[in-house]
């Protein structure tokens, strides 16, 4: 953001501070017990762990950091020298150092009563397998070298930093998706007649010592080519003319369409399972996407509507709930759709007069006043309290049974295209273009004609309706509701998913839902850590990167126009002085 | 009848009269100037007539109906835009979607139209972006090229003249135009003073505007209203409102420094 | 050319009106009922009020964080309920290993005093470091962003408190000298519920005269009035901020401490809800407010004890008690279409 510091530090004082985050953050780790699940992981069989590769992650990037150019406002970045490899040496020993003294601490006395997660074994892995005092002498050390060689970084042209840095992803990302690649990739081994022995790439849950090398090498040429002829490849495309270009662009669509039909054929029922939840969840961030990202209004009770649209398909569909009857799923579907359109347009009456942060809380509010109400022992006649409604039948179309998962799962991605194209019709239309100049500036777009009242219950109701269409899919699924699954964290699930992805970016939702649905889902080790990480990248996105990683044109310069702004203010200052108070 | 026929209003917030028993009037094709020292009530005037606050006592008509008890964006229905004093474009969209918003009260699409994109809809998209471009192009060659640009990226001068272009493309009657000519050089302020009055000329707006500058209100008004502490002090040409022995008290009063 | 009706009977007027009305006929109804059936006797009434007063201190004690910051920076500190989690849960381990070594029982006066700097202690400094971290740099920009990071770092700090100390609710130590009742005229009080009233009220009142009378706090609202004046008047507006956090941390990490002593129970989730609902008085009392979130935790405290019984009741609601945070975000939901500027608070129109 634009508030940077201008005081200016010695490398050394920039050394110590940046070790003693890097160390309050490695010692966090193996106190939160990451660092002892996440060691269940392989990133590299035999070779390296997860929990202890975020160790090593620590300390490269301390160095890193910390040998970073820093030139004074309007001087040129001067390049770093050799004496950037000390201090960023300096900086991960001291991080080195203080987890160290960590261990020996743990060791000495027993923290296990209060910090649950510091156990034995824990301080006995730290330890690397000698006493507690060597492991201090080991961390001051490899942190040193870590350190240096994050420095060395900065050191290296840009054009070999960049492949480094993204091989090293690459590898990291390559071998957590092993769940998924791996089942893939014997697949498609064994159709094409092949033996279906992946140990070249895939080892233990991870990759193998050939598979690392392998994909670091490959990843790291590709990309050194990238950089030196990626520039004219982008060229050449931008020439061509329009209609080539968007050729190229809808068959690129057309192959990933085709590659997700295909999908579910080749993966087990656990992966086709993870994808038809990553299906549901980017149909709720598409719809949440509409309210927040198009409208700007913060509902943080989302999860309201996933629930009205489970709970009345369960009530609608099941012979077994409180109104002992049931209805056609052709006639439950629109009349689940108006239900929650007209909830979400009642919940939205009273408060969408309110200031944006007053919004956010009362639609927290009402999704714990949903979830307490569907406990409680008044409503349990309806629906079911705990217990909730089971003996939803399977719907059937066109004689196709939907509760089959993959059927299931083509059912979910027809209903994403459908909602993405809807999604993507109403960014470019005057509807559109209404809610985004609300979000903008409220006042501004009432004088322009457009009515707030209107537009805000226009985009809730519509929100809520899609809302309500992941609930239906999410009852037919588990083929019962309970009060459980509808509880506030699937909120922020799918506010961080947009946020993640970028807000009113379409292409960001389906990335956000992949990676904060789709990665914890297939990582059982992430699962307990899900929330802390929501957290960690719902703060850390908002003070580096508030526009998300897809970023709609719009919003990123909304969030980066501040600098104008500035400019203009002093410009002003020049002039008649404004009127205070009113203007 | 005139256009805007306001008659005896007041605003008080807490025991402040913000604006006190004025009564003023704009006929059609006419350009009234509004002049008054800082918080004077110019501003709150304007943001009652175009809904933002409530009226406390008066009447206001436009066109022949009440415009009492509308909200901002049925009074601009009605045919009254406004700019604002602290330049308030959607920074974030671009310059022809800006003007293209002031369209929106215009138009009528609604989801089902935004969705299926029927030859309706298609029909009104071509009218709305027409329009908008129709009100860039009154900027000459300022506005039109730079279409695509987000609005943010504008020179300050050309910020100003999208805020009017905007304002035009609601296709009012009487444009509102709060202090149009703060922050602008010279040069810029006198191509202003062209600007309004081909408002006028050409496309047969009627308009009030607020301007601490004096040259330009002496330029462009055909009457001048001044305002001092919520009142109405002096109407009439330029030149009776500048010698009226009030106006000077109010601007040069000894009253009046202690407070600026 | 006035109609009968003034202007301001717009139809949003009268939907408000009926919906008042309707709101009073239920509340009527209900309270009518429950009364005239009898079902509570005086004396459970009046240990309903005692129950409400000791919640209302509570939320007007971690309200206090909200409004004060409200007051100062305009952003809605989400992550607070969390702060007042952090003392409650962490000073857990000193009160049972006091407990553990006897020293709790042997001097509970001096124990109690340990126990809320410990916790003061800790809210204060997680306080601190939120305003450091996540929000200083965010000053300025839009709105939303800011709300959020709030939302984000508060499920950061409920997830390192769990990680850190376990999921499980841990039952607080408790201490004789607070079991017991006493009879304050004719209400029966127990002696944890009066340490609980007494000290939120002695914390309030304290933050009163810290605001009213000390020159920190004149610099306190003076920064809240207009950050750029204050700043040119020599106050050091990152300061201010930083001791607005501090103090509602401070008052967070006490009311951790009662709480904990009240309900005898702590775990990392406890402050999401309270948090919700200390939010709401400070809404109810007029945001910004330092009095009005006082009476704001009061009036939230009080409904949320008596209101399911004496509503509820009267329409044969099975288990009402279930409901009653149901009650607390409904009067939250009221205030704000009634009088959205809260009972202390102004509803002047926004600034065009």
């Amino acid at each position: 953001m634009a508030v940077t510091e201008v005081k200016q530090r010695s490398p050394r004082q920039l050394a110590t501070k940046f070790g003693l985050i890097a160390g309050i953050a490695s010692i966090y780790f193996p106190v939160v017990g990451i660092t002892e699940r996440f060691n269940d992981r392989t990133i590299v069989d035999g070779v390296l762990q997860l929990g202890n590769a975020i160790f090593f992650v620590i300390a490269l990037a301390a160095g890193y950091i910390v040998a970073k150019p820093r030139p004074l406002p309007g001087e040129e970045p001067e390049p770093p020298g050799p004496n950037a490899l000390l201090y960023g040496a300096l900086a991960s020993a001291i991080a080195g150092l203080m987890t160290g003294l960590f261990v020996l601490l743990a060791d000495s006395v027993n923290l296990r009563p209060v910090l649950i997660s510091v156990t034995g074994g824990l301080i006995e892995r730290l330890s690397y397998g000698g006493s507690a005092a060597s492991a201090v002498l080991i961390m001051i050390m490899g942190g040193a070298a870590l350190g240096a060689l994050g420095a060395g970084l900065q050191l290296i042209s840009t054009k070999l930093r960049r492949p480094v840095v993204i091989a090293l992803g690459t590898a990291l990302l390559i071998s957590l998706t092993e769940p998924l690649l791996n089942a893939i990739l014997r697949e498609v081994l064994s159709q094409m007649g092949l033996k279906n022995n992946t140990s070249w790439l895939y080892e233990g849950g991870g990759l193998s010592v050939t598979g690392a090398i392998l994909v670091l090498i490959l990843t790291f040429a590709g990309m050194s080519w990238w950089t030196t002829r990626g520039s004219g490849v982008k060229a050449a495309y931008k020439q061509r003319p329009e209609q080539q270009r968007k050729m190229i662009k809808g068959g690129a669509l057309l192959l990933a369409g085709l590659f997700l039909v295909y999908l579910p054929q080749i993966l087990t029922s656990f992966l086709a399972e993870i994808l038809g939840t990553v299906g549901l969840y980017i149909l709720l961030g598409l719809g949440l996407n509409i309210v927040v990202g198009y409208a700007g209004l913060l509902d943080l009770g989302y999860v309201a509507f996933l629930a009205v649209g489970g709970y009345s398909t369960a009530l609608f569909v099941s012979e077994r709930s409180s109104l002992g009857w049931a209805l056609p799923y052709w006639q439950v579907v629109p009349l689940t759709i108006i239900i929650a359109t007209v909830i979400g347009v009642m919940i939205g009456a009273p408060v969408l007069r309110l200031r944006g942060d007053y919004l956010a809380i009362v639609t927290l509010g009402f999704g714990e006043i949903a979830r307490v109400i569907v406990l409680s022992d008044w409503a349990a006649p309806t629906l079911g309290g705990a217990q909730g409604i089971l003996g939803i039948t399977a719907p059937e179309v066109f004689g196709v049974d939907l509760r089959d998962p993959q059927n299931l799962y083509y059912a979910i991605l027809a209903c994403v295209a459908i909602v993405a194209f809807i999604s993507w019709r109403l960014s470019r239309s005057r509807v559109g273009r209404a809610w985004n100049a609300m979000r903008e500036d409220e006042q501004v777009a009432e004088a322009m004609g457009v009515s707030i009242i209107g537009y805000k219950l226009l985009a809730f109701g519509t929100g809520a309706a899609l809302g309500s269409l992941s609930g239906m899919f999410f009852a037919i699924k588990l083929g019962s509701v309970f009060p459980s699954s509808f509880n506030i964290l699937v909120s922020i699930n799918v506010l961080a998913l947009i946020i993640l992805g970028g807000m009113g970016s379409i292409p960001g939702v389906i990335v956000g839902s992949f990676v904060l649905v789709g990665l914890p889902e297939l990582l059982r080790e992430f699962g307990e850590f899900r929330l802390l990480i929501f957290g960690t990248v719902l703060v850390s996105l908002m003070l580096l990167k508030p526009e998300g990683l897809i970023p709609s044109r719009r919003r990123q310069a909304e969030l980066h126009i501040e600098e104008v702004e500035e400019e203009l203010f002093e410009k002003r200052a020049d002039s008649d002085g404004p009127e205070p108070a009113v203007t | 009848m005139s256009l805007l026929e306001i008659k005896g209003m007041t605003k008080r917030f807490g025991g402040l009269t913000a604006v006190d028993q004025v009564d003023f009037h704009v006929d059609e094709g006419e350009i009234v100037g509004v002049i008054g020292p800082n918080g004077a009530g110019k501003t709150t005037v304007f943001n009652i007539v175009t809904g933002f606050y409530d009226i406390d006592e008066g009447e206001m008509t436009f066109d022949g109906g009440s415009l009492i008890g509308l909200k901002p964006n049925q009074v601009t229905k009605r045919g009254i835009a406004r700019t604002f004093q602290a330049i308030r474009l959607f920074p974030a969209m671009t310059v022809l979607e800006n003007a293209m918003v002031g369209q929106h009260c215009r138009t009528r699409a609604g989801l089902g139209g935004a969705i299926f994109k029927g030859p309706r809809t298609i029909a009104e998209e071509k009218k709305i972006r027409e329009a908008a471009r129709d009100a860039l192009a009154f900027f000459g060659k300022r506005l039109s090229p730079v279409e695509n640009e987000l609005a943010g990226s504008l020179s300050y001068a050309d910020r100003r003249r999208l805020e009017i272009a905007r304002a035009m493309a609601t296709e009012a009657k009487l444009l509102l135009l709060d202090e149009p000519a703060a922050g602008m050089n010279p040069g810029e302020k006198e191509g202003l003073v062209t600007l309004i009055g081909r408002l006028r000329d050409e496309k047969g707006y009627a308009v009030v505007l607020i301007e601490h500058d004096m040259p330009v209100v002496k330029g462009v008004s055909d009457r001048v209203t001044a305002l001092d502490y919520g009142k109405k002090i002096a109407e009439g040409t330029y030149g009776e409102v500048a010698k009226n022995p009030r106006v000077i008290e109010a601007y040069l009063g000894a009253r009046h420094e202690e407070t600026a | 050319m006035r109609l009968a009706l003034p202007e301001r009977w717009s139809v949003q007027r009268i939907v408000q009106i009926l919906l008042a009305a309707l709101l009073l006929f239920v509340i009527f109804k209900g309270a009518s009922a429950t009364l005239s059936e009898g079902k509570f006797t005086a004396a459970a009434w009046k240990s309903l009020i005692v129950t409400g007063l000791a919640l209302g201190g509570l939320y007007a004690l971690i309200a206090m964080g909200y409004t004060l910051v409200y007051g100062i920076l305009f952003i809605i500190n989400f992550a607070h309920g969390e702060v007042f989690m952090s003392g409650a849960l962490s000073t857990f381990f000193v009160a049972r290993a006091l407990n553990d070594s006897g020293f709790l029982n042997d001097q509970p006066v001096l124990s109690i005093g340990i126990l809320l700097l410990f916790s003061m202690l800790v809210s204060t400094t997680i306080a601190v470091l939120l305003e450091r971290i996540a929000y200083r740099p965010l000053r300025g920009s839009p709105r939303l962003v800011p709300l959020i990071t709030a939302i984000g770092a508060s499920l950061f700090l409920q997830n390192t408190f769990r990680g850190m100390f376990g999921a499980k609710v841990r039952a607080y130590p408790q201490i004789e000298l607070l079991k017991g009742t006493v009879d304050i005229f004719g209400f029966v009080v127990g002696k944890s519920q009066l340490l609980v009233i007494a000290g939120a009220a002695l914390l309030v009142v304290g933050l009163f005269f810290f605001i009213d009378r000390t020159k920190t706090g004149r610099a306190m609202r003076a920064v809240g009035e207009d950050k750029e004046i204050a700043s040119l008047m020599g106050i050091d507006v990152d300061r201010v901020i930083v001791t607005t956090f501090a103090i509602g941390g401070m008052l967070a990490g006490a009311a951790g401490v009662l709480w904990a002593i009240n309900f005898k129970q702590v775990d990392f989730f406890m402050g999401f809800v309270p948090g919700i609902k200390a939010f709401t008085a400070a809404v109810l009392g007029g945001i910004g407010n330092v009095v009005g979130a006082a009476l704001g935790g009061l009036i939230l405290g009080l409904l949320e004890a008596v209101a399911p019984a004496l509503l509820l009741t009267g329409y044969d609601v099975p288990s009402p008690n279930q409901l009653k945070d149901v009650i607390a975000f409904s009067v939250l939901v009221f205030v704000l279409i009634f009088k959205p500027g809260g009972i202390l608070g102004s509803d002047e129109p926004e600034k065009v």
